[in-house]
Formats: structure tokens, C-alpha cells, sequence
């Protein structure tokens, strides 16, 4: 059993339109429950997650109000044997086909010779449903309270480091004529070779709905065998995207342009040194033939007790030409209970729309923690940021993080 | 001063790099075993480790390992510690690669647990008495470098059943949902820094953000949009009406954090409302029909049922 409380105390500041610095408070409670072997039943497990927010603050829009919100993240009954695995209530989880919250049942069988299947069925989780959450919907409309009977199923097959599979959702609302609300299919393709020193994905989402490809993506990485300690590695990837909505969204019916993306990589990460230096290329077209050229430049160097930092992006095409640039530098001592940090970001940006859109930012922050572990641990932040519009604003955190963790040596499904 | 600072710098430099180098690994070596084994050579096993081979766990390490159990293997100790095979100093002890062979269901079918210390749940301890554990020797960032919580996105998606070996599904969201990732993620003050970035790369704030809850809310809790024009231009500058056409079809989702759709069909619905433009792209009229059938409530927002007959039949 696991059992994880936390909580979290936010406080910053915010510049209004009218020039008015704004202090914001919010309060975040989670509790999260874990339980294998319920009742002493092999396999039959429970997970339980609520969050808890309130918003304090003053607001400029009578509208936006303070906001408390309870979210039951949630709440599943499990059961698992081997090569199976039931849950009903409400979960999660994320594939191709993106993250989804669903109240319902879901299976998942996997049989030695490496097939698998999935099949899931229920209420999807939405904005204004009892103890809902709005981020798992696509945006695009404001939402109601159809509720939305969804089907998912989905087959994949293993063998030794290929697997391949494809999924398959519909939804539709639960009203008049059932209106089709979404329905795509996924197909995925997972390979790894040579001692996984190189590797291949690629998947595809076909949105049956409306008809057209929703986004295809691939990505081939190469370990080199060349000096190991170097832990140097290439990639390349490409991807096509169609902006996609809520399925009663007229957004879908104007014409969003896809784009497709072609990135190049190199990057290298000495495992003695701590060290991992990052170095990509990449190009965007847009279907009127506009295109983004990027160059992004990441280094991060953890040389205890000291954890530097630089990332650089520099975009130029179609959508203007901007740079960005934020290094920083950290250090963690007393046994990693102290840490100091402080970082510079500068940026500019120039687009056909604006001639100049600048920042340059300066700040630093303290922390304190205490940490016996994964959990629990206590930890206290303070930021002190400036810039040319607010010279001094701080943001402060509290983290309380209680944890307690009994019985080991399970068997996972 | 400048010159002290840079002599302190250097001076702490190499003893950081050693201290980064001496951090734990898993499993934790313990010193330079190649140089007394080859002190040792022709010497047997059992000379020098005389309860060895009749351990539960393995030395030094948090596997859950039975020597006793292993110890008929053909070829002895050396099957497995393969001295002559050029393992690195310090680290003797066998690793992945010589269990593998022998227990290939298990590693086919990702029982980790099988071998590493599980939770209650089955998913592995990831600290251990003999320091983290961290994935090694993958590609294309499975490897967990000091740059992998920004790229690990990929990967989670391709491998998701990987991830699960060692993190629970909730993993994700408590990351990708709570309020200490975008501390560490976006650099302090990006309340304010953030509209250059926001601008000029849209879907990558989308991974995380939900346009019409996230972008709104603060939005609107600070005043920012709306319908006064002194306001507006704390978003779109002047002569954006004219101009808004490129943006928005290149990034709609930008426009759709803050503008419900009746904002757009003000203008663009089509014959007789507003400017009379039609939102809908070239061939539109060919597919309306199918879309239609399968969920008429979008189309309804703008078009009588009994026109839509005569558009769509």
C-alpha cells in the first residue's frame, strides 16, 4: 500500500493591463492512494487520486471569480493476473491517440506468443461532468454535460524488440441522433536493433471523422559505437499535424493548415561527466508553402555540487525571426538540503505583425528542502525575478510531501 | 576579483568532476577488482570468496539474486564474471548482458521486477541502498541523461509500456499537471517573459497547456483582451483585422485560446453575415455532405437545418 499526501502553497505576482501588480495565492492538496493485494485478494488492487485547488487573489474580471476545484484524477479498481489486467472506474492513460480520462472498464490481455489486445469502454471525463477536469478535452467549445459513451480497442504484437500495433476510438454524445463526437484510428511501429543502439518509431492517427490524416510521426535514433563514453547519439525525425478540436467545434471546418516538420540531432551525454550536450535542426512547411527554419542548442552539466545550464533557440521563416537565450546555474549543497539558483533569459522576436517583442529577465531564487527519500520530503522556494516592466517580483513555494510506502516485492502485470 | 573567481572555479572543478564521477551507480561497484584479480591469477574462485557462492543476495548490490541458486551455471563463477572478457574496472560484476542469455522470457516480457526490488505494486524501487536507478544504454534519450526530462516526450509515447516498468500512470499527470514542473520548466518571471515565446510557437506551449483553461483564465483574471481597443492592442497590434487571415491559418489554435468561435463567424458566415466571407477552404463543398451525416450540431451553428438540405443533400 502507498498512501501520498501533499501540499502546495503557490504565491506570485502578476502585471495587469492597467499596470496593477496583482499577488496571486493558490493552494493545491493532493492525496493519492495505492493498494495491491485489496482484502488480501491476489491481484485485486485500488488507485485513488483527488486534487484540490484554490485560487486566492484578486481578479480583474468579475467573471473569472476565485476558483476551487476538486478533481477526482482517480479512482479504479484493478485486477491483475498474469497476462491480464481488468480496471473499472475512473483512469487514465496515454497512447497515439493522446491522453484520455475515462469512466469506464478497461482490458488489457497479453498472451506469451507476444500478441496483446486492449478494449476500453465508458464516459469519457469531461469539463462540467460531476467532479470532471478540462484538460483531457480538445479544445475548441465551451464545454456542457453530454456525456460522451466512448469504445476503444486496440491489438499490438511483440517480438523481441519489434512491436507493432493499432488502435481504434469512437465516441459519440449521448443525445438526439448520437452525433458522432470523435473516431480515429492509430497504427504504431516500434523497433529497436542492434543491442538497442538503434532504434525506429513511427505511428500514424487517422481522424475517421473527418476524413484526413490527423498527424504521422517518425523518429530513428543511432547510439554511436564510436567512443561510448561519449554516449553520443543521432536522430532525425519527421511529423505531419492537422490542429485538431473538440469534435463539435466549427473550427474543424475552417481551414487550419497542416505543417510537417523534418529535425535533425546530435547529441552527446558522457555519463562520468554528468554532462548532456544537445544540437538540433529543424524545418517547418505549412501547406502554402511558408516555412520556419530552427536551430535549438541545449547544454546541461550536472558537476556536483554545481548544475549548469544553457539552451539557445533561434527561429527564422514564415512566422518572423526570433532568438532566445536562458543560461543558468545551481547549486545544491548541505547534503542537497540548500539550493541556490540564478539564471538570465533574454529573447527578441520580430514578425510581420510586431516589429519588436523583446524581454530580458533577470532572476534568482533559494530553496531549502528536506529529503529522506522519494517521500517524504519539505521543501521552501524563493524566486526573486526582475525585468524592465516589473523591477522586483517574487514567487514563493511550499511543498509538503508526506508519503508512506508499506509492503514490497510485487508482481507487476 | 574577477581572476579569484576564476581561480576558485578552476580550483573546485576537478574535485567536482570527481565527486561526479564516484556517484553511485547501480549496482555499486566497490574497488579495483581487476587489479587483484589479476594479482590472484590461477588462484581459485573459492580461495577468495569462500561464502560466495552460497550468498542469497548479491554483494554489495540490491538485486534480488541468489548465488546458491546459480551456483550449478556450466562454467562456473567465470560464466558470469567474465574477468578475461574485458569488463571496466571497477565494476566486475555482471551485468544486463549476462543474464540475458538465460533468462530471455523475462527480459522479453519486461519482468524487471523479477531481478530489481519492486513495490507493493510491482513497479521498481527506484531508490536503492546502492544509489538510483536509472535506465542505461538505450537510444535516442531512454538512456536517462542529465537532458532527459525535456525529451523524454518521444520516447514515453513509442515505449509507454517501458515507462511503466517503473513509473505508475499517474506519473504523467503529476508531472505534466502539477504546479512544480513549470518551475523548473519555464524560468522565473514567465508570467510576463512568455508572450514571445507563446507567439511564435504555439503547439509547443499546447503539449502541456490547454488553450481555453489555462491561457483564458489568466488572461481574463488580469484584464488582457476583451473588447476595448487600448486593451487589444496588449495582444494584436493595430491593422490585425486586416492582417489576421495569414496567422490564423498558419496557428489557429492561438486564436482559439481566447476567441470562441462566434467571434469568427461575426465576419465569416458566410452569405449575408458580417463581411459575407466563407470560413470553409476550397473543395469544402465536396465533403460537407459526409461531415454532415455523421454530426450536423457544428453545422447548425451557422446554417438553418432546411438550408442545409439545399447546401449539403
Amino acid at each position: 500500500m502507498e498512501l501520498r499526501l501533499g501540499l502546495l502553497g503557490l504565491g506570485y505576482q502578476t502585471r495587469t493591463a492597467t499596470g496593477e501588480l496583482l499577488d496571486r495565492r493558490r493552494v493545491t492538496q493532493l492525496a493519492e492512494l495505492r493498494v495491491s493485494e485489496l482484502f488480501s485478494v491476489g491481484g485485486l488492487g485500488l488507485e485513488l487520486a483527488l486534487r484540490f485547488d484554490t485560487d486566492l487573489g484578486l481578479t480583474r474580471a468579475p467573471e473569472a471569480g476565485e476558483v476551487l476545484a476538486l478533481e477526482l484524477r482517480a479512482a479504479a479498481l484493478s485486477w491483475r493476473a498474469p497476462g491480464l489486467e481488468l480496471a473499472f472506474g475512473r483512469q487514465l492513460w496515454l497512447d497515439e491517440l493522446g491522453f484520455l480520462a475515462l469512466d469506464g472498464l478497461r482490458a488489457e490481455l497479453a498472451l506469451e506468443c507476444g500478441l496483446s489486445a486492449r478494449l476500453s469502454a465508458g464516459l469519457q471525463v469531461r469539463e462540467r461532468t460531476w467532479l470532471g477536469e478540462g484538460l483531457l478535452e480538445l479544445d475548441g467549445v465551451e464545454g456542457d454535460e453530454t456525456p460522451v459513451p466512448t469504445l476503444g480497442a486496440g491489438l499490438g504484437y511483440r517480438w523481441r524488440e519489434v512491436a507493432v500495433g493499432v488502435d481504434y476510438r469512437r465516441a459519440v454524445l449521448w443525445t438526439d441522433g448520437w452525433p458522432l463526437w470523435e473516431e480515429r484510428v492509430s497504427g504504431h511501429l516500434s523497433v529497436r536493433l542492434l543491442e538497442r543502439s538503434v532504434g525506429f518509431d513511427a505511428a500514424g492517427v487517422f481522424d475517421l471523422a473527418q476524413d484526413r490524416w490527423e498527424r504521422a510521426w517518425a523518429q530513428a535514433g543511432w547510439r554511436l559505437p564510436w567512443a561510448p563514453e561519449a554516449g553520443l547519439r543521432l536522430g532525425a525525425a519527421g511529423l505531419m499535424a492537422r490542429p485538431l478540436f473538440a469534435g463539435d467545434s466549427i473550427f474543424n471546418f475552417f481551414s487550419p493548415e497542416a505543417f510537417w516538420e523534418a529535425r535533425a540531432s546530435l547529441g552527446a551525454s558522457p555519463p562520468a561527466l554528468g554532462l548532456s550536450l544537445a544540437a538540433a535542426y529543424q524545418r517547418r512547411l505549412y501547406a502554402s508553402g511558408g516555412a520556419v527554419d530552427g536551430l535549438g542548442l541545449d547544454c546541461r552539466w550536472l558537476v556536483a555540487p554545481l548544475r549548469l545550464g544553457v539552451a539557445f533557440d533561434f527561429e527564422d521563416g514564415a512566422a518572423g525571426r526570433r532568438w532566445l537565450l536562458m543560461p543558468s546555474l545551481a547549486w545544491r549543497g548541505l547534503e542537497e538540503r540548500l539550493e541556490l539558483e540564478a539564471r538570465l533569459l533574454v529573447m527578441q522576436g520580430r514578425d510581420p505583425l510586431a516589429e519588436q517583442l523583446s524581454a530580458l529577465t533577470l532572476g534568482g531564487s533559494a530553496g531549502v528542502g528536506w529529503r529522506l527519500g522519494e517521500v517524504p520530503r519539505l521543501l521552501l522556494t524563493l524566486e526573486l525575478n526582475g525585468n524592465r516592466v516589473s523591477p522586483l517580483q517574487t514567487r514563493a513555494l511550499v511543498v509538503l510531501d508526506l508519503g508512506l510506502a508499506v509492503g514490497q516485492g510485487g508482481t507487476r502485470f | 576579483m574577477r581572476c579569484a573567481w576564476l581561480m576558485a572555479f578552476a580550483l573546485a572543478l576537478p574535485a567536482a568532476v570527481a565527486a561526479a564521477e564516484a556517484r553511485p551507480v547501480y549496482p555499486a561497484p566497490a574497488g579495483d577488482s581487476r587489479a587483484l584479480h589479476e594479482a590472484a591469477a590461477g588462484a581459485s574462485c573459492a580461495d577468495c570468496h569462500p561464502a560466495d557462492a552460497g550468498r542469497e543476495r548479491a554483494r554489495g548490490a540490491s538485486l534480488r539474486f541468489s548465488h546458491r541458486l546459480h551456483a550449478d551455471v556450466p562454467g562456473g563463477c567465470t560464466a558470469c564474471h567474465a574477468l578475461a572478457a574485458g569488463l571496466r574496472p571497477p565494476a566486475m560484476a555482471p551485468g544486463f548482458g549476462a543474464c540475458a542469455p538465460c533468462h530471455a522470457e523475462l527480459v522479453t516480457r519486461r519482468r524487471c521486477e523479477a531481478c530489481h526490488p519492486a513495490r507493493a505494486d510491482g513497479r521498481l524501487a527506484l531508490e536503492a541502498a546502492s544509489g538510483p536507478l536509472r535506465p542505461r544504454g538505450g537510444h535516442t534519450g531512454e538512456e536517462h541523461h542529465a537532458g532527459w526530462t525535456r525529451a523524454h516526450g518521444p520516447s514515453a509515447r513509442a515505449r509507454a509500456a517501458e515507462c511503466a516498468v517503473c513509473h505508475a500512470r499517474a506519473a504523467c499527470d503529476g508531472c505534466h499537471r502539477g504546479v512544480l514542473r513549470p518551475m523548473r520548466t519555464h524560468p522565473g518571471d514567465w508570467a510576463l517573459a512568455h508572450a514571445a515565446e507563446a507567439r511564435f510557437s504555439a503547439e509547443r506551449c499546447a503539449a502541456c497547456h490547454r488553450a481555453q483553461s489555462d491561457c483564458l483564465r489568466c488572461h481574463r483574471q488580469a484584464g488582457l483582451g476583451g473588447l476595448a481597443p487600448a486593451r487589444d492592442l496588449r495582444v494584436h497590434p493595430a491593422g490585425f483585422g486586416v492582417a489576421h487571415a495569414g496567422e490564423a491559418r498558419r496557428n489557429l489554435r492561438a486564436c482559439a485560446a481566447c476567441h470562441p468561435e462566434g467571434d469568427c463567424v461575426r465576419c465569416h458566415g458566410g452569405s449575408g453575415i458580417g463581411l459575407g466571407l466563407s470560413p470553409h477552404p476550397p473543395g469544402f463543398r465536396g465533403r460537407c455532405a459526409l461531415l454532415r451525416a455523421r454530426n450536423p450540431r457544428p453545422c447548425l451553428k451557422c446554417h438553418r437545418a432546411e438550408r442545409l438540405e439545399v447546401l449539403c443533400p
